[in-house]
């Protein structure tokens, strides 16, 4: 074949591809070469020179990370001209390195001390030479939050340099020179480091160099059991291992064998904290007062019985296991005989599931985005939304070069970094837009079709999108939460119909189990599996149904009231209604529900959460509390119903793990363009950080460091004539007011201001009002 | 099924000895079927005392399992350290370097183990068979001994002291006096044992003709040690399969033909004069020296170097965290220890922890012979039969 070669490692021959690197073919053939800055997470980037082997007939030692096999090559890996080249470089790190491993955090799992121990290194002959005296003062960088940095101990191998360049696509870091001389990794502008706080670099720095400040001294490597679990953040799913000592989690690290290659963001890797917050609700309460389990179980159940089957509603939060959700469904539709049930799932990825076109492939792995050459990020910022979407967009787009990358938004954003056919719209526009490039793209495709709309899109647009062979579909979260979502879903079916099975679709979602909550039949139009089913309760008619008196109690799992409704109308649900409410955090629903039962957090309980990918990946145990899981909550309180949950069935259910999606779709539909009526100049979105997610996620320090309280993105000519400057507290006012510091960003486009979801004690619904995230927006300068 | 559950007529009886029982020396289960007294078939049940040792060492350094293996025979720990770390020097390719001075603190430790282990066996296998005396007596040479190692090591039981690449450290001032004293006056303890049994006539009748096994059958069981010696086979791993400084020394290999418990009783004993004569001619040979190599990739280094030097300090945390990096491949060593051949197989990815550690643990194979010695004898042939085969619950049920 013309595309693999024969090389020759220390004397025996392999096969190998063509493009394939030396270290990638020893490495697969199980042939050891050390590697300090080489990453799969991002490829060769040639800086340690550690993994230089010899080649025959070459002089010089080569760099098998960079260098590709050819025909014939007989490589060495551990000849004495390498041995001795390794050792060199390994003087000069260890030239000025402080004796310190004795204090260090990284000792133990150090990059540095392997490879010192692998080379024997017993002394140095560059330290006879070096004065002590002349060691250079170098920079630790005590004031840059959640990261520490310490240049002393650094090697300067740019991995850190590189992760945040090539998958993180931030870029802040750099080596900067300094004024003794030499070079040290800096941020870019010499400011404090101000970045996504991902730690990112911290995960992959090979020594103690960059290390999270929440972890300093609090334990050694091997002190710490890990347990493998699924991240509570998002729906990406990323597997981590919480790092636990004596009943504490005390970091948060991530293998590069998991799907998501170690790559975790600021919450995953840096929020765990919320788990053991002093938020956390510790003991059962009956209207308002401390209680036992077993009276508020009871009471409970009590308040249940006490109304008829169709006058009671549950909601999920989409957060809790699909264990929990499947009791829950047990529960109400067995003992209490209802189908009341909706969850969080149906502001969003409900929406879209329940018009999906026939052929699309709904559920997708992240890493399959790399069989696209189109990726089309539609309707959110990604990077907010879902972090692991971004760093697979970048992958394909900055590293791999597989994809072309069209955004379609409002706003630029960080993806669009990479180099994108941008195509933007006004917020509220979503589905105007959507039919103009169905229009277009109809043509382009030579389907024939009365769908268009009014917004020109270019042509390089169109090229790009109709030529694509597979196409990826990023839908934000925060289109389909327009007040016009379902249409906003339909008009999307239409485009997406109209690739077919061209198409993989990732609809991203905040929530961490809402697929979940699609596949165990919580969420409304959704029975078990997925199937669809008649509509019958939305907790968006939740307001109007409990002031009609149509619904007297509800049962929350999770889900607090207060961060999907405006304060007005959810204390308006609590005076009316008789509230059962299930949740591990302090929150307003906790003030005002009748029977509050503190339930297991993810680190503490057992179970599956179902990701983006349909992956239903485990939940464990890491942490011992003295609270029940969910599940059992509910078994408990169908007890006092004599109903005994069939657990079989929920085994049955998780052993299948398949879904089993309606993919009925298959014509065009028409969509009423009709958009939000913005009145005044303003336009006012209501959109997601990536510093939260959920209420409860500012309970953590990771999150509550890096970003402390709700900033309002207003473009800079706005600004001017508003009169506010970077940093002013402003009040927003639209339904009610709410302060917010002013952040000027000129990728804001003109006429358009943002104020992000979940910050403790703020509301960003009580100015857009309930499940919406638009408003029009009316700004005083606050003093 | 096995036989010896099957009651094939109305005169047979199955009777279950232990697992808790005085004299199945801990927790072995002896099934025996009966006819009368007459044993007709039985079978050991073994297991109880199973702590998974071997799998335990998948989890751990190479240095870490060292503490382990004292709790196999746990009245020979000082010989348990010795094979593996054998073993792990043998994965290494070190054996050649250990300094001769280590290698004769070795012998030692090893000889008197080896006493130290046949006084408890002479003691019990007595005390079963009704002679109180023998108990007393060996108990107190034992306690000579244990006496020894505490000083060398601090510990009484469980030694940990035959570290890889040497020992943990050279031997404390007084103690080769002590050793003189000891070689001295053992001989005639020894003397005072023989005249306690060997021509006693009770003694003579529960042993002599009692649990035979014949020299083929031996070889065929795999069992090793005293106990094959004792059936006419004349193999000894110090002098067969040398090892250590034991090419340098004199010493004669026990054997008798006979392979009945007294026989094996007669080789034990003679053992134990041997092993004075090793440990005589250690004190004179024994050279000065190091007692630990200087490799720093695999031992520890001296705590002055960690705390000064870099390199040390490094790396010794690699060694402590991580474990030393063995090479790949796998070997096997076998050491004669009091109960037998106890060998050590490990596998090695490369890793700093074995892939897979095997025991070849004597006790286990030599009770595997039990139910061939006794068929046929009677009942009260066990306890003489189990007093001469001479195992140990830690090491047989790993
Ligand atoms: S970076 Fe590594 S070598 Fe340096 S002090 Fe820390 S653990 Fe030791
Ligand atoms: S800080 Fe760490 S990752 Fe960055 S260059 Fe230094 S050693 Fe490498
Ligand atoms: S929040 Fe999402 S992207 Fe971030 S670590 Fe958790 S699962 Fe991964
Ligand atoms: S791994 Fe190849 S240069 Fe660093």
């Amino acid at each position: 074949m013309a595309d693999t070669v024969k090389v020759k490692i220390n004397g025996k021959e392999y096969e190998a591809k063509k493009d394939e690197t030396i270290l990638q073919v020893a490495r697969r053939n199980g042939i050891y070469i050390p590697a300090i800055c080489y990453s799969d997470r991002f490829g060769a980037i040639g800086a340690c020179r550690i993994c230089a082997v010899e080649i025959v007939g070459m002089k010089k030692p080569m760099l098998s990370c960079a260098m590709k096999v050819k025909d014939g090559m007989e490589i060495l890996t551990d000849s004495e001209k390498v041995i001795e080249f390794r050792k060199n470089i390994v003087y000069e790190w260890d030239k000025f390195h402080p004796l310190q491993c004795g204090v260090c955090d990284k000792s133990g799992e150090c990059g540095l001390q392997d490879i010192n121990y692998e080379l024997n290194i017993t002394e140095n002959p560059l330290e006879k030479e070096a004065d002590p005296l002349s060691v250079p003062n170098r920079t630790i960088h005590y004031e840059w939050k959640i990261i520490h940095h310490d240049a002393n101990l650094c090697i300067q191998c740019r991995r850190c340099v590189t992760i945040c360049d090539r998958v993180v696509n931030f870029g802040i870091l750099a080596l900067v020179k300094k004024e003794w001389g030499g070079r040290e990794i800096d941020t870019k502008d010499g400011k404090p480091l101000d970045c996504e706080f991902c730690g990112q670099c911290v995960s992959i720095c090979p020594t103690g160099a960059m290390s999270s400040k929440l972890f300093k001294y609090k334990a050694r490597p091997w002190e710490m059991d890990k347990v493998r679990t699924t991240c509570q953040f998002c729906a990406s799913g990323c597997q981590m291992d919480l790092n636990v000592k004596d009943n504490k989690v005390l970091r948060v690290t991530s293998e590069d064998d998991t799907p998501n290659m170690a790559n975790l963001c600021n919450l995953g890797r840096f929020n765990y904290s919320v788990v053991e917050s002093k938020n956390l609700i510790n003991s059962p309460k009956v209207n308002g007062s401390s209680s036992n389990l077993d009276v508020a179980i009871k009471k409970a159940a009590d308040i249940l019985k006490s109304h008829g089957p169709d006058e009671i509603a549950a909601i999920c939060g989409a957060r809790e296991t699909v264990e929990d959700q499947l009791a829950l469904k047990l529960f109400f539709e067995n003992a209490i005989k209802t189908s009341n049930i909706d969850s969080f799932a149906s502001t969003h990825i409900g929406k879209l599931f329940s018009v999906l076109p026939k052929g699309v492939s709904p559920l997708n792995n992240v890493s399959d985005m790399e069989e696209c050459d189109v990726i089309f990020a539609f309707g959110g910022d990604v990077a907010n939304e879902m972090p692991r979407l971004d760093w697979q967009t970048t992958r394909n787009v900055k590293l791999l070069k597989k994809s072309k990358l069209v955004t379609a938004y409002w706003r630029d954003t960080k993806i669009d970094t990479l180099g994108s056919v941008a195509l933007r719209y006004e917020p509220g526009q979503e589905v105007e837009f959507l039919n103009s490039l169905f229009g277009s793209l109809a043509g382009a495709l030579n389907v024939s079709t009365d769908i268009k709309g009014s917004i020109e899109i270019p042509e390089d647009a169109v090229k790009v999108l109709s030529e694509a062979k597979k196409i990826a579909f990023l839908v934000g979260q925060e289109a389909l939460e327009r007040p016009n979502g379902s249409d906003v879903a339909l008009a999307l079916a239409n485009l997406m119909l109209l690739f077919g099975d061209k198409v993989k679709l990732y609809a991203s979602s905040k929530y961490n189990n809402s697929y979940g909550a699609i596949y165990s039949g919580v969420t409304n139009g959704f029975d078990l599996y997925g199937k669809s089913k008649e509509k019958v309760f939305s907790l968006y008619d939740l307001p109007k149904l409990v002031e009609d008196g149509k619904i007297r109690a509800i049962f929350l799992l999770n889900a607090d009231l207060f961060t999907i409704f405006s304060d007005e109308d959810a204390r308006k649900i609590f005076d009316k209604a008789d509230v059962i409410y299930l949740d591990a955090y302090m929150s307003d629903s906790v003030k005002y529900a009748k029977v509050v039962i503190p339930v297991a957090t993810f680190a503490s309980t057992d179970g599956h959460y179902v990701n983006i990918e349909g992956r239903f990946n485990r939940v464990r145990k890491a942490i011992d509390r003295d609270v029940l899981m969910a599940k059992d909550v509910v078994i408990r309180i169908a007890g006092q119903y004599g109903y005994n949950l069939p657990i079989g069935y929920i085994k049955e259910a998780l052993d299948k793990a398949t879904f089993d999606l309606d993919q009925d779709m298959d014509s065009f539909r028409n969509v009423q363009s009709g958009g939000f009526d913005f009145t005044g100049s303003l336009k006012g979105v209501v959109v997601y950080s990536k510093f939260r997610s959920g209420i409860f996620s500012s309970f953590g320090e990771g999150a509550s460091i890096a970003m402390e309280e709700p900033v309002l993105e207003i473009n800079p000519e706005d600004a001017q004539t508003l009169g506010i400057e970077d940093g002013n507290y402003v009040n927003v006012e639209g339904l009610s007011a709410l302060r917010v510091k002013a952040k000027i960003d000129d990728q804001m486009p003109k006429g358009v201001v943002s104020i992000p979801l979940w910050f403790a004690g703020y509301n960003a619904y009580n100015v857009s009002g309930s499940l919406t995230n638009l408003f029009s927006a009316k700004l005083m300068k606050g003093e | 099924m096995n036989e010896a559950y099957v009651v094939n007529n109305e005169r047979e009886v199955i009777l279950n000895v232990g697992p808790q029982h005085p004299a199945t020396h801990g927790v072995l289960r002896y099934v025996v079927k009966l006819d009368g007294e007459r044993i007709v078939d039985s079978d050991p049940q073994v297991g109880f005392l199973h702590r998974g040792i071997e799998k335990l060492a998948e989890y751990m350094t190479y240095h870490q399992f060292n503490p382990y293996t004292d709790r196999l025979d746990y009245l020979a720990s000082m010989n348990n350290n010795l094979a593996y770390v054998m073993a792990v020097e043998k994965l290494l390719g070190i054996t050649d370097q250990i300094p001769e001075r280590a290698q004769y603190i070795r012998v030692i430790m090893a000889e008197l183990g080896r006493i130290a282990s046949h006084l408890v066996w002479l003691a019990t296998h007595a005390l079963d068979i009704g002679a109180m005396t023998v108990f007393l007596y060996s108990f107190r040479e034992r306690e000579y001994i244990i006496d020894m190692f505490e000083m060398a090591c601090g510990n009484r039981l469980t030694y940990n002291y035959i570290r890889i690449g040497g020992v943990a450290r050279d031997l404390p001032d007084g103690f080769m006096d002590r050793l003189k004293e000891f070689t001295k006056l053992f001989y005639g303890k020894v003397k005072e044992y023989h005249q306690l049994l060997t021509k006693n006539r009770i003694w003579l009748k529960r042993t002599k003709d009692v649990g035979y096994i014949s020299k083929e059958d031996a070889i065929n069981y795999g069992i090793a040690g005293p106990c094959t010696r004792g059936s006419g086979v004349d193999w000894d791993l110090r002098r067969d399969m040398p090892y250590l400084v034991y090419p340098e020394l004199n010493f004669e290999i026990p054997v008798y033909d006979e392979g009945d418990v007294y026989a094996r009783y007669l080789v034990r004993m003679d053992e134990m004069v041997q092993s004075n004569r090793i440990l005589e001619q250690c004190i004179e040979k024994i050279p000065d020296g190091p007692v630990m190599i200087d490799e720093p990739r695999y031992v520890w280094e001296p705590k002055e170097r960690i705390m000064m030097n870099n390199y040390a300090l490094m790396k010794h945390f690699v060694k402590v965290v991580k474990g030393f990096k063995a090479p790949p491949g796998e070997v096997y060593f076998g050491a004669e220890n009091p109960k037998g051949e106890l060998g050590f197989y490990i596998y090695s990815t490369g890793e700093g922890k074995p892939y897979r550690l095997k025991i070849r643990a004597p006790s286990f194979i030599n009770i595997s012979a039990m139910p061939k010695m006794v068929k046929g004898g009677l009942i009260a042939d066990i306890i003489s039969v189990i007093g001469s085969l001479d195992f140990v619950f830690g090491e047989c049920d790993r």
